[in-house]
């Protein structure tokens, strides 16, 4: 037989093989595929938006008056996230439906907090299908988050950070580098892409696992580049992030905490039928979000 | 070689019994899949042509002569129960008694409970009699009442009003029509004061 076809089928077999490798990782989530877990969660966010390049039709319509209402705002959102395995797979990765239930939230534009109207998100779910190490191979629902309106900009992180990829190994000594990426279908027309590049480390456990947890302390960056492809609305987002955390694995290896903060540098720019610019604008996103098992 | 290339394809043969994309079944919201937690037009239309006979009955009751069968549509909302409110027939130049017979046929159906926000739609029904006997038509489509995702890469406080964000649109990113060219203003007229800046888009892109 040639050796360039027995190549080429040693090739495929290896490319096709991948997902059932990355399967054989040494540190896994358990998520129980018999029960409803459940998660408090609170998210904590400031953005400040800032216009960098103001477009022309900024002049004919109250664009500062809306502007001055994005200019700094903090959110504060509570709340609980159901998770239950929906199915299961043929190559062994999970299909997990988490749900936003008892959701609350508070915006302060510098008065003071206000209670937020968030009805839009309770009861709203995501499909994610994941394998055992966190890897999110697809998922289902932005649309009904994502946009104007909807609330996506205040839970999304609660979703991809509940099934945070873990490193291949639990760290000891050293770090151990963990680097992967994250595609989110909002739309059919736009897909946010994330490279995070993280290091773990080891951490002291909480005082409530009795010794029994795993704990890494993460650090690392996020960059982003994403476009929305729709033509009524042609849009690039790129930006970079300083991520930090920690993240608990109770003895059973389910998630039992996870604390993160997030530094977002973002610029968005919209473009005209032409390609050329139309106006740029610029946000810088504080998060610090906490998931927290119930129960245990 | 040989034995080591069939070697190979048995190892992979988990994945490649995947396939490479997957199968239809195998996405996240594929019909039916406990992973669906939305309801889209496709099964919408599903319930609604499973449900022809309960309004093929109706109209073999009140709209045999097919007097003005013609013009009939349903309209209901899904709420997230799945359960129809809203119930409306246009029942065009049909018999009176047709309206709550496809009304009663409308409130029986079952959607199943979603996740999504309650969901508008419209089917037209269409009755027909030809050598295949009387029947009601599937319909092919389901109208559903739009709701556009608006600028999603961009971060929005929650509380910002509907015109707020349909502005935002605007400026940002729909084209606006190509400025009218202006008369020159005779020399001896007054200036004319600068025109106030909109409030609110005059529509949806």
């Amino acid at each position: 037989m040639p050796r360039r076809l027995l190549l080429g089928c040693l090739l495929a077999a290896l490319l096709v093989s991948l997902p059932a490798l990355a399967a054989r990782r040494t540190l896994r989530y358990q998520i129980p595929q018999d029960a409803l877990e459940g998660f408090t969660f609170e998210s904590i966010r400031s953005v400040t938006t800032r216009v960098e390049t103001p477009p022309t039709e900024a002049e004919t319509y109250d664009f500062d008056g809306v502007l001055d209402r994005m200019r700094s705002v903090q959110t504060r959102t509570t709340g609980r996230m159901e998770r239950l395995v929906g199915r299961v797979f043929r190559d062994g990765s999970l299909g997990v439906v988490a749900r936003l239930v008892d959701v609350q939230a508070s915006l302060d534009r510098g008065q003071g907090p206000a209670p937020l109207d968030v009805d839009v998100l309770e009861g709203k779910s995501l499909s994610m299908r994941i394998l055992p190490s966190g890897e999110l191979l697809d998922s289902f629902g932005w649309t009904h988050f994502a946009g104007a309106g909807r609330g996506a900009d205040l839970v999304s992180e609660l979703f991809t950070q509940s099934i945070l990829r873990l490193p291949f190994m639990v760290p000891k000594t050293g770090s151990v580098p963990s680097t992967f990426r994250m595609r989110l279908p909002l739309d059919p027309m736009v897909q946010r892409e994330l490279t995070w590049s993280l290091a773990y480390t080891a951490a002291t456990p909480p005082a409530d696992c009795r010794g029994a947890c795993i704990a890494m302390d993460y650090t690392g960056t996020i960059a982003e580049l994403s476009h929305d492809k729709h033509p009524a609305r042609r849009t690039v987002l790129a930006g970079d992030a300083q991520v930090t955390g920690t993240l608990v694995l109770a003895g059973n290896k389910r998630l039992h905490r996870h604390d993160w903060s997030i530094t977002w540098t973002r610029s968005l720019r919209t473009e005209r039928e032409d390609g050329s610019l139309r106006g740029a604008l610029a946000q810088d996103v504080t998060i610090e979000g906490h998931l927290a098992a119930e129960g245990r | 070689m040989s034995r080591l290339v069939l070697l190979l394809l048995l190892a992979a043969q988990p994945a490649l019994a995947q396939g490479v994309g997957g199968r239809p079944s195998d996405r996240l919201d594929a019909p039916g899949a406990p992973t669906d937690r939305y309801l889209d037009s496709e099964e919408v239309r599903g319930v609604l042509h499973a449900a022809n006979e309960a309004f093929f009955l109706c109209f073999r009751e009140h709209a045999r002569d097919r007097s003005g069968a013609g013009d009939v549509a349903l309209t209901l909302t899904v709420t997230r129960e799945g359960t129809p409110t809203a119930i409306d027939v246009e029942i065009g130049q049909s018999k009176p008694a047709l309206k709550p017979c496809l009304e009663a046929a409308g409130a029986a159906l079952d959607f199943g409970e979603h996740d999504g926000d309650p969901l508008e739609i419209s089917y037209p029904l269409v009755f027909v009699v030809d050598r295949q006997g009387m029947r009601i038509l599937d319909y092919p489509v389901v109208f559903t009442r739009p709701r556009p995702v608006r600028l999603p890469l961009l971060e929005l406080p929650l509380d910002l009003t509907h015109a707020e964000v349909l502005l935002l649109e605007r400026v940002l990113t729909v084209d606006a029509p190509p400025p009218q060219p202006k008369e020159p203003a005779p020399a001896d007229a007054p200036a004319q004061p600068s025109p106030e800046p909109a409030a609110e888009p005059a529509a949806e892109p």
